[in-house]
């Protein structure tokens, strides 16, 4: 039911905390995983690190420039014959009052998270719809839904992304190909290591979480096999929020 | 990953064709599986369907929407397993459609008593044992009714939507105590009640699937996978959750038949 022996799997932002897990998790139910960054020296580590030199590589690109991201679509396929899922867990972040936010870091932002995700699922969706059969898998997060000050570039993006995976839900499903989020809520990860540096910031970051604690990496690798596998086969357009129940109550918390 | 060895299902409407599929799927990851419905002989036929008569398997016949008869079953599971770790509410009443205006109060009570009451019993029963161990899954069906509504649908919509927010309230309110609660909707899935749909009209499945983006009716089993991995270990951390099972339908809004995408 969740097995996903022999699938080909390509995640961007593969070396980081996200993607890194969710290939792990991947290579641990049987894929070959490809991993997708910027950075040579963190995917070298990343890959090492995996331990299954047979079934996972790396590939240097860049998201958000289209050419690179052509390439390495070809590649992939040029090796592996296809691409069976794709997740695009590459992500940036800056931090930021709107009145001041720099109009330059704004487009980095835009450019890596939402343009990004769209070259990567077009030039694969191409693919996909050869093969009449394909997983998209894209990282949005709670800050589609709501909001939080000071990261107005990265709310965007997260929006963006998840109103783009409806859409090519809709326009791919013919095709056997499905479209869907996973939104993690409050992690602790790079991304958010300033928080948790800061105990009062810690404790106002938890309170809100039913579950009583941030959610780390290691809890998306479920929800990203589950949403690769046959398991969702009829699941498409849908966000499913790794939050330990934070939006449902929107910060409300007992007491 | 999303073995289930060791934990105890309770599955309501366990005779139905979805707690069927639930149960089965549930005990092929390794739970022990205890099917709650009102016949007996129905629940042991379907215990003998899944090999599940006497490895990890049993049956109480209880009335869902009575409250004595469920306490007693779950007085009964206790002593036996000491413990109830996963719950999934798939009891539903049989369908009711017609005009709102037509609708009486009769008709509003008995479809409540089971799709909404039923739900609120079973999480609250169940859900001690969830609280004294510190560990929970409980998902329960709910529908795509909840997003993407029919009309002539107003009592089973209103009783849907009323388990939905039992569910987010329940998991802002029992997280703490480890236990999680998503519901998974259904959309054009052939259970019972789309069965029933189906049959009132022969064009009604042509009108469903120009409406799926992915072009198919789906199967009991997308469904019981879904909540094979959200009742799993993995899921621990997603909790108020609603996932829709419709193959895109209540994402759509193209004018278009979707074979002509193909």
């Amino acid at each position: 039911m969740f097995s996903l022996e022999n699938k080909v799997a390509v995640v961007t932002g593969g070396s980081g905390d996200l993607g890194y897990v969710i290939s792990k998790a991947y290579l641990d139910a049987g894929a070959n995983v490809i991993l997708v960054g910027r950075n040579i020296v963190k995917l070298k580590e990343a890959v090492h690190k995996l331990q299954c030199s047979d079934r996972s590589m790396f590939f240097v690109a860049d998201v958000s420039d289209d050419n690179q991201v052509n390439i390495m679509v070809e590649k992939v396929i040029e090796k592996y014959g296809c691409i069976d899922i794709l997740v695009t867990a590459a992500g940036t972040q800056y931090r930021s009052p709107v009145i001041s936010f720099d109009h330059e870091k704004w487009e980095e932002v835009i450019k890596v998270n939402l343009n990004g995700t769209f070259y990567c699922a077009q030039a694969v969706a191409k693919q996909m719809a050869l093969q009449r059969s394909g997983r998209i898998i894209m990282i949005t997060s709670l800050t589609a839904e709501i909001g939080i000050p000071n990261i107005s570039a990265y709310a965007a993006s997260r929006g963006g992304i998840k109103q783009l995976s409806r859409t090519l839900a809709v326009e791919l499903a013919p095709m056997n190909i499905t479209v869907n989020c996973i939104g993690p809520g409050r992690f602790n990860s790079t991304m958010t290591a300033d928080i948790f540096k800061d105990e009062i910031k810690r404790k106002k970051f938890l309170d809100v979480i039913p579950m009583g604690r941030a959610g780390s990496p290691e809890d998306l690798a479920g929800v990203s096999v589950f949403l690769a596998s046959d398991a969702s086969s009829y699941i498409t357009g849908q966000s499913i929020y790794v939050d330990g129940g934070w939006l449902a109550g929107c910060g409300n918390i007992l007491g | 990953m999303f073995n289930l060895t060791g934990r105890v299902a309770v599955i309501t409407g366990g005779s139905g064709a979805l707690g069927f599929a639930v149960a089965k799927a549930l005990h092929s990851l390794g739970a022990y599986i205890i099917l709650l419905g009102r016949s007996s002989d129905k629940l042991g036929d379907a215990l003998i369907q899944i090999d599940a008569l006497t490895v990890r398997g049993s049956f109480y016949a209880c009335d869902v929407a009575d409250e004595v008869s469920l306490e007693r079953a779950y007085a009964e599971i206790i002593a036996q397993h000491s413990k109830v770790d996963i719950l999934v509410t798939c009891a539903a009443a049989p369908a009711i459609s017609g005009k709102f205006e037509d609708t009486s109060l009769q008709q509003w009570r008995s479809l409540l008593s089971i799709d909404l009451d039923g739900v609120f019993l079973a999480c609250r029963i169940f859900g001690r044992s969830m609280i004294q161990k510190g560990y929970g899954r409980i998902v329960n069906l709910t529908s795509f009714h909840n997003v993407a509504t029919y009309p002539y649908r107003t009592i089973y919509n209103a009783a849907k939507s009323g388990v939905e927010g039992l569910s987010r309230a329940l998991a802002v309110e029992w997280g703490h105590h480890g236990i999680t609660t998503n519901t998974v909707a259904p959309g054009p899935i052939l259970t019972p009640r789309t069965q029933w749909f189906l049959e009132q009209d022969v064009q009604n499945k042509d009108g469903m699937l120009s409406r799926t983006p992915n072009v198919r009716i789906g199967d009991l089993e997308d469904v019981s996978a879904a909540i094979s991995f959200l009742v799993s270990d993995e899921a621990k951390h997603i909790n108020g959750q609603q996932i829709v099972i419709d193959g895109g339908w209540s994402k759509n809004a193209w004018w278009g038949n979707h074979t002509d995408l193909n």
